[in-house]
């Protein structure tokens, strides 16, 4: 598969350094930084931005920084020692960010940041992300009305250095606490993690048997809490996600988890390619710097639809 | 469209951008405990965001104008919202990006048909054409879907802010600015039958669906 060479390509690349590479090049080059491919969302980043700019002409390397500060500043050495003309990239932290984009800038690579934003504007060039606030509101309508709008319930929360964890908890809450009946008894953070997430819910039901609802900052801490709480018995209890990937899609379909939002993940990467490739060739994109998507809730009468983090 | 308003919106769309500077911070964004509001506390909570001062400036001298001049009758607004949301959007509305719906402003006149007081998410129907059938519904508060105010704004962008989560609370101070100065006083009990006239603005991310509006004035008629 095209995708997993040029990933291992990349990682050749990158401790080899640079004589490789370079001779053998004739189209620009893009690279594509995102945190790991183990949760779908990233693997699907990259992969729609890897197509388009493809597409568009362009060699890419598709390289990822595991959530690390540091292994993204690497990441980052690599795709200027590389050549790279654009940077497309899901950053690892709203301030550790903002030096990594600034060494890129200085080095006249423009970045193009997609699904989180950094605290800055006008170091990068583009910072378009998902409209959280809406999506997350939507989430919690759907929660509330599954819940009866009365009951105990969790909030799992993503990594707190992410924008999108306290934006998102923002938005649950700002629809939940309207309803006094709706009592959270636990919150905590799984760090976007589903293993972690497996591990919170398991004590969560420990401390709080009678918990009624779960309602978490992503889907894969979405997927972690459901199997704790198969694993115990408990799918009685109502989970809700955020992101729309297909195992909770698969879920929702089989009557396990029972909403989630959808983040046009695939479109989003395609889109910062394309006013990436318009900004080489015509020095602007159009667009302002910052700009949002809406989300899009999926409950069964739409899962069926999804698919990669796209509506079919 | 006549011609003087045509000219307000040319004369608003050139002198805002300049106004909207001042609203650029600079502060790095500091690590802060709950708010005493009983918020949820996040590592992105910033103390010296002040949003309620924001809104107070620009309500009265920039929004309300602003508002007023790209607004249509509801009638006009809605029929251009069917044949072609995006010609109604620009002419009507705003959106920041492409990625974004379109939010639309419109001045309605109607008769209040029902009231869906009993939940905080509280709404009326209104009747518009006066056929006796409501023609949209209007968020009265104290929760609001949505962030249409927000959204309907050319002059102060998601670019002013450092992140998401201060665009938010900025879009919800919006809607507690109509609420507290104008909504929170309504007879919730006396509501149906009475007429009332409007300036809202509402998405069109569904443009076939009857509209759910968030007021920026609301008045009405006194008791019969």
């Amino acid at each position: 598969m095209r995708f997993t060479k040029a990933l291992l390509a990349a990682g050749i690349a990158g401790t080899l350094a640079l004589g490789l590479a370079t001779a053998a090049q004739a189209a620009d080059l893009m690279a594509i930084i995102t945190p790991s491919h183990d949760n779908p969302f990233f693997k699907a980043e990259a992969e729609g931005a890897q197509k388009r700019a493809q597409a568009l002409g362009y060699d890419t390397i598709v390289l990822v920084h595991d959530d690390d500060a540091n292994k993204q500043m690497e990441r980052i050495d690599t795709a200027i020692a590389r050549g790279a003309k654009a940077i497309i990239l899901d950053n690892a932290g709203a301030d550790a960010t903002v030096a990594a984009v600034q060494k890129a800038k200085a080095a006249s690579i423009p970045s193009f940041l997609i699904d989180r934003e950094i605290n800055v504007t006008g170091v990068a060039v583009a910072q378009i992300v998902s409209n959280n606030y809406q999506g997350a509101q939507l989430g919690a309508q759907q929660f509330v009305k599954l819940m009866g709008e009365k009951g105990n319930y969790a909030e799992l929360v993503g990594r707190e250095a992410d924008t999108n964890a306290g934006i998102r908890s923002q938005g649950y809450h700002d629809v939940i606490d309207d309803y006094p009946d709706l009592k959270m008894v636990a919150r905590q953070s799984a760090n976007w993690s589903q293993t972690e997430a497996f591990a919170k819910m398991e004590s969560i039901l420990q401390a709080h048997p009678e918990i009624k609802g779960v309602i978490s900052g992503n889907d894969t801490m979405a997927m972690g809490a459901w199997a704790a709480l198969t694993a115990a018995g408990r799918t009685d209890v109502i989970v809700v996600g955020f992101d729309g990937s297909n195992d909770v899609r698969d879920s929702i379909r089989q009557g396990g988890i029972k909403a989630t939002v959808l983040q046009p993940a695939y479109r989003q990467a395609e889109l910062a390619v394309e006013q990436a490739d318009q900004y080489l060739k015509t020095g602007k994109t159009g667009q302002p710097e910052k700009q949002l998507m809406d989300c899009l809730l999926i409950t069964p009468d739409n899962a069926g639809k999804l698919e990669t983090f796209a509506m079919k | 469209m006549a011609p003087s308003r045509r000219l307000a919106i040319a004369i608003l769309a050139a002198g805002l951008p300049l106004a909207a500077c001042k609203l650029v911070k600079n502060e790095p964004p500091q690590v802060a405990s709950a708010a005493a509001s009983g918020s949820v506390a996040t590592s992105f909570d910033n103390p010296a965001f002040d949003p309620e001062k924001t809104v107070e400036e620009i309500w009265q001298p920039k929004l309300l104008p602003y508002l007023k001049a790209k607004a249509g009758p509801f009638a006009e607004v809605r029929q251009a919202v069917q044949s072609s949301p995006d010609e109604a959007g620009k002419r009507f509305g705003y959106r920041a990006v492409g990625s974004m719906p379109w939010t639309v402003a419109a001045t309605i006149e109607g008769k209040i048909t029902a009231a869906d007081t009993g939940t905080r998410a509280a709404t009326i129907e209104v009747d518009a054409d006066g056929d006796g059938t409501a023609d949209l519904t209007v968020q009265i508060g104290p929760v609001f879907k949505g962030t249409a105010l927000r959204d309907s704004i050319d002059f102060i962008s998601f670019n002013s802010f450092a992140n998401q989560i201060e665009y938010a609370k900025f879009g919800k101070t919006l809607n507690a600015h109509i609420y507290d100065t104008t909504l929170a006083a309504l007879p919730r009990d006396k509501l149906v039958g009475r007429k009332v006239t409007l300036l809202a603005v509402f998405t069109l991310d569904d443009p076939k669906a009857k509209p759910l509006v968030t007021p920026a004035e609301l008045s009405l008629e006194a008791a019969p």
